[in-house]
């Protein structure tokens, strides 16, 4: 079986002392570099931090705070990887059971979607105003198509971040503010922590380094819920991924770890979708992108944040599969990002209608 | 007196070179994490890591004390340049900052203009050199630096991605193209 025995000799104790000796390390070299900044402050003012001396300290303290901030949201999926948090479940114990045994059976279904929401999303259950969008979605898709709509895009872990034995209790907390709370400004504070977070995370699936290890460990999440939902490899049904906002980015960087977890190309749609065109399409069929033309946030400044989705980069992933024409662009005139203009609210009818042709056209050439 | 200063300086400064590589390790330190290695192994990797780092930036700096003396005739052991010389690198001290997810490339750029900008700032504005020589003269060695340093993360990150794909490969992949 590929690479359990590694694994298994892992210490947790190493893992406590490679910690200490990352910080040992990050902290000499911040101290040698405040030392020397302060030395160089020292020749040139009798006040060292004041006026034009202030924007490099500043500038400093905000790149290891940034520094800090990301690799620390980096180390659940890292953990996850090499086992200091737990087990990550080995592909090759995947669709083991008869497919008779799992819930509804697979016989009759012709697709499997499944549903990566964006970054508002806190946990498995979903706004009212998605809720609608997917129940309207699975009224017209009919009974051939099996919509999953409990993966949740931006944690690794099996149970949620509400499980998490260290942080948890911050989690659950964070979760129920940002939407009883009396306060309106405590909502929205509690609501932008865990959109940043979740940003976070888009930002890794994105990263050509940290990506890898975070999009396998989604990836297998998504072929569990596959596993549950009754598709076996080699069957007839296909595999189609929702993505909406970063939910997209999401889909785009799994699409080649779960092409060969379940043996089949993958399917994409992206609704609004911001992602990076940095990732490989080679396992993807067809990638179909719908977007408003009033959505700025994934036109112009998706453009603008990943260099990758620019016609200038002629040879990145995401020009070179525009080019072997498996992308196709839709745009939906005056269609916004979120909200009442978004494809939630006013076109959810005209979107469901797309997105449900599209599935079932899919789904029946298979 | 003067020859233990710079000597001391010196020293120092291939201190400093090796500290530079151990910031520009721990940039792939989550790599080496990734192979699931021991503690003992990790850091020699990172301190083998270093070790290259610090040997190309030596070698930058042996190219420009040879470019300084042959073409400007520099005198290269005055206190002036080595000292200002050794304050120009410490930018590259938060090369590790190059770890963070998605802004890694921006920081890197913006750290190694930022040490060539103050080298350059030194020997035009500080030794009197004429600009265009300069900027010429000093660009091969900051591209070998760039080089090695790209060289290495990509050898250690490339790696990890084929570890990964191994492991979820239990199909060949199943479209080939783009």
């Amino acid at each position: 079986m590929r690479g359990t025995g590694v694994r298994a000799s892992r210490r947790p104790a190493q893992s406590g002392r490679l910690l200490l000796a990352v910080l040992v390390l990050i902290s000499v070299l911040v101290w040698l570099a405040v030392d020397r900044l302060e030395v160089s402050h020292r020749h040139r003012a009798v006040y060292p931090f004041v006026h034009q001396d202030l924007l490099p300290l500043v500038l400093v303290s905000l790149l290891l705070a940034v520094t800090a901030t990301g690799l620390l949201s980096f180390t659940s999926s890292l953990g996850f990887w090499t086992g200091w948090l737990g087990e990550l479940r080995d592909p090759l114990t995947l669709f083991q059971a008869p497919a008779a045994g799992a819930a509804g059976g697979s016989d009759h279904v012709h697709a499997y979607v499944i549903y990566l929401d964006g970054i508002h999303t806190r946990e498995e259950t979903h706004p009212r105003l998605i809720t609608q969008f997917l129940q309207m979605l699975v009224r017209k898709m009919g009974p051939g198509v099996e919509l999953i709509t409990n993966v949740e895009p931006y944690v690794v872990m099996a149970d949620g971040l509400n499980a998490s034995r260290i942080s948890g209790w911050m989690w659950r907390r964070l979760f129920f503010f940002s939407e009883y709370h009396d306060s309106s400004p405590v909502r929205w504070l509690c609501s932008f922590l865990v959109q940043s977070y979740n940003l976070l995370r888009v930002a890794i699936s994105s990263d050509r380094r940290y990506g890898i290890i975070y999009n396998y460990e989604i990836a297998l999440a998504i072929a569990t819920q596959l596993e549950k939902a009754g598709f076996r490899p080699g069957g007839m049904a296909r595999i189609i991924l929702l993505g909406y906002s970063g939910g997209g980015q999401i889909a785009i960087g799994v699409s080649d770890y779960l092409a060969r977890i379940c043996g089949q190309s993958i399917l994409i749609i992206t609704l609004a979708g911001v992602f990076s065109g940095s990732q490989s399409l080679r396992s993807v069929d067809r990638l179909v992108c719908l977007q408003g033309s009033a959505d700025v946030l994934s036109g112009r400044v998706n453009q603008l944040l990943f260099p990758g989705r620019s016609s200038l980069l002629a040879h990145s992933c995401w020009n070179r599969a525009l080019r072997s024409g498996k992308v196709e662009r839709l745009e939906i005139a005056r269609m916004g990002h979120c909200g009442r203009r978004g494809p939630f609210g006013d076109f959810s009818e005209q979107l469901t209608s797309r997105i449900a042709v599209r599935i079932l056209t899919w789904a029946g050439a298979a | 007196m003067i020859q233990n200063y710079l000597f001391s300086l010196l020293i120092q400064n291939y201190l400093l070179c090796l500290l530079i590589g151990l910031s520009v390790a721990s940039a792939h330190g989550f790599a080496l994490a990734s192979h699931r290695f021991g503690l003992r192994r990790i850091l020699v990797f990172l301190l083998l890591d270093a070790a290259i780092i610090a040997i190309a930036l030596a070698l930058t700096r042996l190219y420009l004390l040879v470019t300084l003396t042959t073409q400007f005739h520099q005198d290269l052991f005055s206190q002036d340049f080595l000292s200002i010389a050794f304050m120009g690198r410490l930018p590259l001290l938060l090369f590790f900052a190059t770890a963070t997810p998605y802004l890694g490339d921006a920081i890197a750029i913006g750290l190694i203009t930022w040490e060539h900008l103050r080298l350059l700032n030194h020997l035009i504005a500080g030794l009197g050199l004429p600009p265009l020589p300069v900027i010429l003269f000093t660009f091969p060695p900051m591209a070998l630096f760039l080089s090695v340093v790209v060289l290495l993360q990509r050898y250690r990150w490339d790696r990890i991605r084929s570890l990964v794909l191994a492991r979820a490969e239990i199909h060949p992949p199943p479209v080939q193209g783009v």
